[in-house]
């Protein structure tokens, strides 16, 4: 090892290597595992995803091509939005695009088409036999829906929490994992009822029937898949207990029955309001809850997520290459990483103090995939930082000139 | 499940399988090449597709009807649109008007089935006159339901209820028999009537069939009360 004039502490060095252990940043995702049961599982179900979802738009699939063209345009468009978001707010460590990729795509093939389509058909006829045609038209879908496609979607969270139990593990990941289940669940359900609502109208004006079915159905979708999947998944990781977060079974049974309770008020918030639009506040008031119950859950564990991020730059800052004021900021919430970037004056100084974090949190994330290591992704990223700094000269942190001491730690 | 205390984790990945150096999984953990610890979570995934996927599909199929219609129910298919049932046909769909909701469900699709036959009423909107529903009927809904294998043929033929309504019907034949496929119009409110079933049956229920389809009744003033 060669030492440099600023030397990192063995002390920081040993908590940036616990942090990578614990926390998995930067770890790939890995889908092709043939040893790994959970993949054939995902794979086979995944198969019949696809079967069932060619069989339901085969009949007249052709005939109706302008309704699921025009909702799968208006779809992708809207889900593009929600993915920007999510994306957004996953703020210290994205999660591998190929595991959100493959969350999505469980959540809008296997879980509608391989069960979720097969089994609301079923509980939606066996209600009217069992209790009258008039209890299945009131409550058929809310005591259908809430368990057929919660337990479909959380099917995909299980399976990856056994392909990526190292990149999933806190109920932030939960959130965030079973956020992508459930938009991919709602955005190619949205496309399926474009096409049943089509059918519905005799295939009359398609584009039009299809594009009020979307906005009807986007104006609500907040309070849709995506937040019941998040706190349900994010209750699957309290129940069953992780690495990092410690088994809260009742914790987490209450997270997944809220999920299916506002799921359930929601399809049967007609008939609890009686007809009238007190059902559909009761339903808004169960999905402010469970919005409530989610942003509870992510400010509970965001602070583990700061301290790892601490952890893993706190040798850059005895490295010299960042000022312990931005590894405040960098590690701090929203509102404190604002009053960073918007101290002083000038449009320019504000632009450049949020350039400045933006790379900082790039060099962590280069730090965690060379597994806090070297790597040319890390000696850029701090060349990076070092240009921006260039840029807005006044403030040069204390060890500033410092080169990087330490050898790979782990490859 | 995973209790995040995987002994032989690889460490430089995510994966759930921890592997030897020369790609085996250890054999303390290995059964037919995979590894054992894995199989909690995929069965629990297995289960779950079997029981919503195969059982309760398999439950309803063994459920019978908990309802056939008796002599006087009338069908709500839509607000002013009703049809009169005749006795003994299992209800699949449908409510009568004297069922009452709590959300108000302004009535829908009847389906009924007996002795192999099948009828279904659906309506829908649609703006314009039985002739011109029908061909949106034959090309996009009736291949939805029963099928790419059906086949219309026969003339298209004109007819006029007993209330006075016409409609336009024509035969179609799939690989399971051979069916019947009626249009409606009443006011803003679109009608598909689709009978069918193995030949035989079709024709001893034709009587039944044709009574029902008679007594779809149209009040605008009750339709438009509802809008």
């Amino acid at each position: 090892m060669s030492m440099g004039k600023n030397a990192i502490s063995t002390e920081s060095l040993k908590r940036r290597e616990e942090a990578l252990e614990l926390s998995g940043w930067g770890l790939p995702f890995k889908f092709f595992q043939p040893h790994n049961l959970c993949f054939w599982v995902f794979v086979v179900v995944m198969a019949g995803g696809l079967v069932g979802m060619f069989e339901f738009y085969s009949g007249s699939g052709r005939q109706l091509a302008p309704a699921i063209g025009v909702g799968t345009v208006s779809v992708a468009i809207y889900g593009l939005i929600f993915v920007a978001i999510l994306r957004l707010s996953d703020h210290y460590e994205r999660q591998p695009r190929k595991l959100v990729l493959t969350a999505f795509l469980w959540g809008g093939i296997a879980a509608t088409f391989a069960i979720a389509v097969t089994a609301n058909n079923a509980m939606l006829a066996i209600y009217p036999k069992l209790f009258g045609q008039a209890f299945g038209t009131d409550w058929g879908a809310a005591l259908s829906a809430p368990f057929t496609e919660e337990t479909a979607k959380a099917g995909g969270f299980i399976l990856l929490l056994g392909l990526a139990p190292r990149l999933i593990r806190s109920p932030y990941d939960g959130i965030f994992i079973g956020a992508f289940i459930g938009l991919g669940f709602q955005l190619f359900e949205d496309v399926l009822y474009s096409y049943n609502t089509a059918l519905t109208a005799f295939g009359v004006d398609q584009a039009g029937v299809a594009f009020s079915t979307f906005l009807a159905r986007a104006g609500t979708g907040m309070f849709s898949h995506t937040l019941y999947t998040a706190l349900f998944c994010c209750g699957i990781i309290y129940a069953v207990g992780t690495p990092l977060q410690k088994r809260r079974l009742g914790l987490g049974i209450s997270l997944m029955a809220l999920a299916m309770a506002a799921h359930g008020i929601w399809d049967g918030a007609a008939a609890l309001g009686d007809g009238s639009s007190v059902g559909l506040l009761g339903a808004a008031l169960v999905g402010v809850a469970s919005l409530v119950a989610v942003l509870i859950s992510l400010h509970k564990t965001v602070p583990e997520e700061r301290d790892f991020l601490r952890s893993i730059l706190q040798p850059e800052l005895e490295l010299g290459t960042i000022s312990a004021e931005e590894l405040d900021a960098v590690c701090a919430p929203r509102k404190a990483r604002r009053r960073f970037i918007r101290d002083g004056r000038g449009r320019k100084r504000h632009r450049r103090r949020k350039h400045l974090l933006r790379a900082t949190l790039d060099l962590a994330h280069e730090i965690a995939r060379a597994r806090g290591g070297e790597s040319e992704g890390v000696a850029h990223e701090r060349a990076e930082i070092t240009r921006l700094r260039g840029k807005s000269s006044p403030e040069p942190p204390e060890k500033m000139g410092a080169t990087p001491v330490s050898e790979p730690t782990s490859a | 499940m995973p209790d995040g205390h995987n002994p032989g984790e690889d460490a430089g990945s995510s994966v759930g399988v921890s592997l030897t150096p020369t790609g085996r999984v250890p054999v303390e953990h290995r059964f037919l090449g995979l590894d054992k610890r894995t199989f909690l979570p995929a069965l629990i995934v297995v289960g779950i597709f079997v029981f919503w996927a195969v059982l309760v599909p398999a439950v309803n199929k063994q459920l019978e009807y908990g309802q056939t219609t008796r002599a006087g129910d009338v069908f709500q298919l839509a607000p002013g649109l009703t049809m009169d049932a005749q006795q003994g046909w299992g209800v699949e769909s449908g409510l009568l008007v004297t069922d009452t909701t709590r959300s108000n469900a302004p009535g829908g699709t009847v389906s009924l089935d007996n002795g192999g036959v099948t009828l279904e009423v659906m309506p829908g909107q649609f703006s314009g006159t039985p002739e011109e529903l029908l061909p949106h009927i034959e090309k996009v809904t009736v291949p939805a339901t029963e099928g790419k294998s059906v086949h219309f043929e026969g003339d298209v033929e004109s007819f006029k209820s007993s209330q006075g309504d016409s409609g336009v019907a024509q035969g179609f034949t799939t690989l399971a028999g051979e069916g019947l496929v009626i249009a409606m119009v009443f006011g803003h409110t679109g009608l598909q009537v689709v009978a069918s079933g193995p030949e035989a049956a079709l024709r001893g229920k034709a009587d039944e069939i044709e009574q029902m389809i008679d007594s779809i009744s149209y009040d605008a003033k009750k339709a438009a009360g509802t809008r």
